[in-house]
């Protein structure tokens, strides 16, 4: 019996650190490329956008360019970002150094395909959402925006319309006789 | 001080800061205690509301859903085992076996008056030390500023994630998105792209609510969507007549409550710490004391008292560094500045020079604001119970259209909501990374002011190393040095 439990307890501690060193792993893959993302995002803004979108105008004298603080800001977060991409490639050599993140809520976390997806839905969903707003106005967008999410989420009996319907008209209303504020 | 005092209990006392004292207790609550949401995601939304009232009754009614929120908290952690926030996870250790044990209402109003408590001890804190820490921080000059928000910097990315370089990355990042809009020397436009809306910078109200509120709902949105539940809650069963928490077992307890809250009290004054660790240290120190350790874990009320008082005494104690230095001990406190600046205060040691009534009206109208939390959570209990029913698929989507509300209210601008429905999805995308929101506003927040000391001290000193030569400047940095060696490099890292 001690045997059986020996063995099952080993089975279990592998399976368990198989699936940890996966998630792991993963998050250090994930680390990676973020951190070349942001490498490249921070050689744009250095070689780029700052000289292009920080315009210094001749006459016009300060102590200080005004490009200082912004250089300042963009090479600090190119050497984290350097720093952040060599760490996690020598963890990734030497995988005993691996360490699981997890947030407050102790969710594991990463980033993967599914996230990209619901990056992009809720890309989409924003500017569809936008457009109404310029459109249609207030009531009619955050309507139809209402009745989308709860719908997704699973609420789709009677309190689907009044809710939908309702809150935006409320919040309209109560709006523009408490404070005299017009949504759009 | 006392007479400061009483003129601020006669400012604040009238019927209309009442009326928003009470209000923010109620929504403090309520959102602490909903599915999904916390008091941080209802300050955040509330925040562009307090446009329309007067300084005093604005920041009270926000400091009055901060109390609110924290036993609001409590509430799903002792009555279901799901915590409202991640500070009540300690609760859930004595607070849902006791109520599992037929007293869910004994268990509330321990956990209630222990936070009225702890709130109390920590706003009595703040108010002795508020006036004496601003005049020392009325010493230090450009280079001091300098290195204390470097300390700050680092002590919230060393302690809010669990990677100090990542906690840094998003820090820098939230510190280059605030130096858009226009120099603050010579008014050229940086980084507008032709924009007329961004020549004031980015709106701090877009940035919170997009970031903090609408990053989190949406990563929740996602999830019910990806996850359907069909949970239904159910409380435990109990007798009514056994509820009444007796004077004797309050007073029982009472050591655990001022132990508590004086942990609580330091942990808030100190950047980056945090409520939930507060609320650990608590109930690990009340277990060590306690004469019958083996009863935690197991309904102690010791156990319930010992979380909540210290979690709610970082409350008031974080607004310590918030009023003396301009620096903000946590979230709440970060969000309470972009409050104040909304209203047109500038925190820091000369707002108690400039703002000495409105500050001490302040700290009235928190005073009031527990007695009146105590009140409104003992009887209205049975109506926050009832918010843990509510079903999330519907707050989420609603909790959207307040946020556009909010946003678009002060500026009357679509820009601006355009603007927070960017950064909800840089918090969304930060959050799923696990890059730290926290150091991610607070470089965004204390971006302007870092500049604005760098450029002092060179011009003042003409070199930055003045920030090792000044006495008052260097324990700072030696600080920051010391938990960079200590986190950065540690083995864990």
């Amino acid at each position: 019996m001690g045997c059986l439990e020996a063995v099952t307890f080993r089975a279990w501690k592998r399976d368990n650190m198989t699936v940890r060193n996966d998630s792991e792993t993963h998050m250090a893959r994930v680390n990676v490329i973020t951190g070349c993302i942001l490498i490249t995002f921070c050689l744009l803004a250095v070689l780029w956008l700052i000289p292009a979108y920080i315009v210094v105008q001749d006459g016009v004298s300060t102590a200080f360019s005004p490009r200082l603080f912004p250089y300042i800001a963009i090479v600090s977060l190119l050497l984290l970002s350097s720093i952040l991409v060599i760490s996690n490639v020598l963890k990734l050599r030497n995988p005993e150094t691996l360490t699981q993140e997890e947030s407050e809520e102790n969710e594991v976390l990463g980033f993967g395909r599914k996230e990209i997806v619901n990056c992009i839905v809720m890309a989409i969903g924003i500017a569809l959402y936008m457009l109404l707003l310029k459109y249609t106005g207030f009531v009619i967008a955050s309507a139809l925006m209402l009745s989308v999410s709860m719908y997704i989420s699973h609420n789709r009996g009677i309190l689907l319309p009044i809710i939908s319907i309702g809150f935006p008209w409320a919040m309209k209303l109560l709006f523009w006789y408490a404070l005299e504020v017009r949504l759009p | 001080m006392i007479e400061q005092l009483i003129a601020g209990f006669s400012a604040s006392f009238t019927l209309y800061n009442m009326g928003f004292i009470i209000l923010g207790i109620m929504i403090g609550i309520v959102f602490g205690a909903m599915p999904g949401l916390s008091s941080i995601t209802g300050l955040t939304i509330m925040i562009p509301l307090t446009f329309y009232l007067s300084p005093v009754t604005a920041i009270a009614f926000l400091v009055a859903i901060t109390k609110g929120g924290t036993s609001g908290g409590a509430i799903p952690a002792i009555l279901i085992n799901t915590p409202g926030s991640s500070e009540a996870v300690a609760t859930t250790r004595d607070g849902y076996p006791l109520a599992q044990k037929g007293y869910p209402i004994k268990a509330l109003r321990m956990a209630l008056y222990s936070s009225v408590f702890g709130d109390t001890c920590s706003d009595v804190v703040l108010i002795l030390l508020a006036a004496p820490m601003a005049l020392i921080a009325l010493q230090f000059g450009p280079a001091e500023i300098t290195a204390l928000i470097i300390l700050a910097f680092t002590m919230i990315a060393a302690l809010s994630g669990q990677s100090l370089v990542k906690g840094l990355i998003a820090t820098f990042l939230g510190v280059f998105f605030a130096t858009w809009g226009l120099d603050p020397e010579s008014g050229i436009p940086r980084m507008t792209f032709g924009v007329i809306d961004l020549y004031d910078g980015i709106s701090l109200n877009a940035v919170t609510i997009g970031v903090l509120a609408l990053g989190s709902v949406a990563s929740q949105l996602v999830d019910v969507w990806r996850n359907p539940t069909s949970d239904t809650v159910s409380f435990p069963r109990y007798d009514k007549s056994k509820q009444a928490l007796k004077f004797k077992e309050f007073k029982g307890c009472l050591r655990t409550l001022i132990r508590s809250s004086y942990i609580g009290t330091f942990v808030g004054m100190l950047p980056g710490l945090g409520v939930t660790l507060a609320a650990f240290l608590g109930y690990a120190s009340a277990k060590r004391a306690s004469k019958q350790p083996e009863k935690f874990g197991k309904g102690a009320l010791e156990g319930i008292a010992a979380t909540e008082a210290a979690n709610s005494a970082v409350c008031g104690a974080n607004l310590v560094p918030t009023i003396a230095l301009g620096i903000p001990g946590n979230l709440a406190a970060a969000l309470l500045i972009g409050a104040f600046m909304i209203h047109g205060i500038t925190p820091g040691p000369f707002m108690m020079e400039k703002s000495g009534a409105m500050i001490y009206s302040l700290f009235a109208s928190m005073l009031m604001a527990n007695a009146v939390h105590a009140l409104i959570g003992r009887y209205g209990s049975p109506i926050w119970v009832q918010v843990l029913k509510a079903p999330i698929g519907i707050i989420l989507p609603s909790v959207i259209v307040l946020c556009v509300i909010g946003v678009y209210l002060p500026a009357s601008s679509l820009f601006e909501v355009g603007l927070m429905f960017m950064f909800m999805m840089v918090g969304y995308i930060l959050r799923k990374l696990s890059y730290s929101l926290v150091s991610f506003f607070m470089g965004f927040l204390l971006g302007p002011m870092l500049e604005h000391s760098i450029k002092q001290t060179m011009m003042l000193y003409g070199n930055m190393t003045v920030l090792i030569t000044r006495p008052a400047a260097l324990p700072f940095i030696l600080i920051t040095l010391y938990l960079i060696w200590r986190i950065g490099f540690s083995k864990k890292n």
